[in-house]
């Protein structure tokens, strides 16, 4: 036994693999605050609580999100942690941060906080966790200095997020982090002032691979795709069949429409594009031989979400093709309503996908001005029927 | 206009306050003052924060608002 504070802290230092109660030891170094951080956590492993209490506090002038208050409940005995905030700084979009960026970012942190970040949070923000009230200000002013914002949190627009896009991926259909800028920069007033019944949350994946996870955890996703048929260099694909790729295993028999045939006897790839749903499984076996057809744009989504208040949804599509061109007036307009009709009819703490539940995609596609379409259908072939509006369906005498 | 928005806006705070409960969702404020529009409510409650007469309080997913002299001295 050695006279550790944290015996069972201690436990998760052990083995090959990266251990956060290390890498908190290293900052308790320098921090009192790190130094309380795994105290106070030691004794949750034992008392098998948390010991963290909400906060309220909201953070800096202006603002009524980027910052999440948290106080311990036992500041008797971690006096360091009596106040120890989170402050959500919004990200570059698609994460591309220049080193002296990042420097910045971190003497700022060593100045006011605790000098523990997460990087990132699963909203996309840099995480800056463990700061006092009394330096909430400070930080964010010298945040401010070098180039940095606050990002979303709380009943707000929270920081929107994209893939890497044009900027590192052949596969981008969409310019992502254009749009996810764009987003950021025009929707600044719901980002900072929380005035929405929940979350709200945008992301970005400029083709179907969907490297955000946008399907999953977004209430709205915009995702890249294309229009026509998918552009095939025959010379390549026979390259990839001498190479020892079983084209008719790997790739026809797992394209999930079934929409792709591979002839062996004269070695060419046929695909029916009219079935493809442009899953992008295909192109991910063959980048050299496939790519995305020449007519780009995206398909919005609605509805995703995580578990917190009811079960988790993944969205489903509502626009299955937008031309999607700077300044995006025809997005924008799209969002504006759809946020709208939320705010309007949501229950405090309802995500859009559970409203569109509650009260019924007639109701939803009508308030937004959208027309019903067969990429609309959940699950194809399982349930045949759609509830028209009385006044659009023609009476016919039945004979 | 704007100013009577704002006066019932806190009237609506003064008179729910006094109970235990001193925390609302602005969806409780909106429902508070039916016969007026919900985004004059929210630009009336937004002018009020920058005044500082209300604050918001947040638990990081989910956002109340409440009287400046009621937010928690600790926080
Ligand atoms: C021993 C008697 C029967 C057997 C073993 C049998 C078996 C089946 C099977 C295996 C299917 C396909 C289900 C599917 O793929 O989802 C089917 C479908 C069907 N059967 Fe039968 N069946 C029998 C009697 C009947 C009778 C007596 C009727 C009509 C009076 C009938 C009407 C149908 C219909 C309409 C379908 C199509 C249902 C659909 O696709 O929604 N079957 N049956
Ligand atoms: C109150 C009475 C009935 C109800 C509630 C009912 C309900 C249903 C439902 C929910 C389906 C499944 C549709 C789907 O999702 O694919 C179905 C299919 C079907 N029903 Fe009925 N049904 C009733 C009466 C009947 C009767 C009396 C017959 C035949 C004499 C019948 C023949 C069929 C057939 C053939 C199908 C399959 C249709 C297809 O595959 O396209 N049903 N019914
Ligand atoms: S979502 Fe598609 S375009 Fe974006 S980084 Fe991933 S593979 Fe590339
Ligand atoms: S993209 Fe998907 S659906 Fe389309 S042909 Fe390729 S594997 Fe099939």
């Amino acid at each position: 036994m050695t006279d550790s504070k944290t015996p069972l802290l201690d436990e998760l230092e052990k083995g090959p693999w990266p251990s956060f109660v290390k890498e908190i030891k290293q900052a308790a170094e320098k921090k009192p605050a790190a130094a309380d951080l795994l105290n106070q956590l030691e004794l949750s492993y034992k008392d098998r609580i948390g010991h963290w209490k909400h906060g309220g506090i909201v953070g800096v002038k202006g603002y009524g999100s980027g910052v999440i208050g948290r106080y311990s409940d036992r500041p008797d005995l971690f006096p360091n942690v009596q106040a120890f905030h989170t402050m959500r700084v919004n990200h570059p979009t698609g994460w591309f941060y220049k080193t002296d960026a990042l420097r910045k970012l971190c003497d700022i942190w060593d100045k006011h906080g605790s000098g523990l970040t997460n990087l990132h949070g699963s909203t996309g923000d840099a995480i800056l966790l463990g700061t006092t009230t009394e330096h909430l200000q400070p930080c964010f002013d010298d945040l401010s200095e070098a180039g940095f914002d606050l990002g979303g949190s709380g009943s707000a627009l929270r920081t929107p997020s994209a893939c890497v896009g044009p900027a590192r991926c052949e596969w981008a259909c969409i310019d992502s982090l254009d749009i996810c800028y764009q987003a950021t920069m025009t929707l600044q007033d719901q980002i900072h002032r929380p005035m929405f019944p929940y979350k709200f949350k945008i992301k970005v994946s400029a083709c179907a691979n969907d490297c955000v996870s946008a399907i999953a955890r977004s209430d709205l996703a915009i995702m890249g795709t294309w229009k026509g048929r998918i552009q095939v260099d025959p010379a390549e694909v026979r390259a990839y069949a001498d190479a020892g790729l079983d084209i008719r295993g790997e790739v026809c028999d797992l394209c999930p429409t079934k929409c792709m045939e591979w002839s062996e006897a004269d070695r060419t790839l046929v695909i029916h594009d009219g079935d493809c749903n442009r899953c992008m499984h295909c192109l991910n076996v063959m980048p050299k031989a496939l790519r995305p057809g020449k007519e780009r744009g995206a398909s919005i989504l609605v509805g995703g979400k995580a578990p917190i208040v009811q079960g988790s949804l993944l969205s489903w599509v509502i626009v299955p093709f937008m031309k999607l061109e700077p300044p995006y007036t025809e997005l924008f307009d799209l969002i504006a309503r759809i946020q709208d009709w939320w705010d309007e009819n949501g229950r405090s703490r309802e995500r859009l996908g559970e409203l569109i539940n509650r009260l019924g995609m007639r109701h939803f596609l009508k308030a937004v001005g959208l027309p019903a379409v067969p990429q609309m259908v959940k699950h194809p072939r399982t349930n045949p029927y759609v509830f028209f509006w009385p006044e659009e369906i023609d009476k016919k005498e039945v004979k | 206009m704007s100013a009577e928005i704002k006066e019932r806006v806190l009237a609506y705070f003064r008179e729910k306050s006094k109970g235990d409960k001193k925390m609302f969702y602005i969806k409780d404020v909106v429902k508070g003052l039916p016969d007026v529009d919900r985004h004059a409510v929210q630009a009336a409650v937004k002018e009020l924060l920058d005044e500082e007469v209300l604050k918001y309080w947040s638990s990081g997913s989910t956002t109340y608002l409440m009287l400046a002299e009621n937010f928690p001295k600790d926080a």
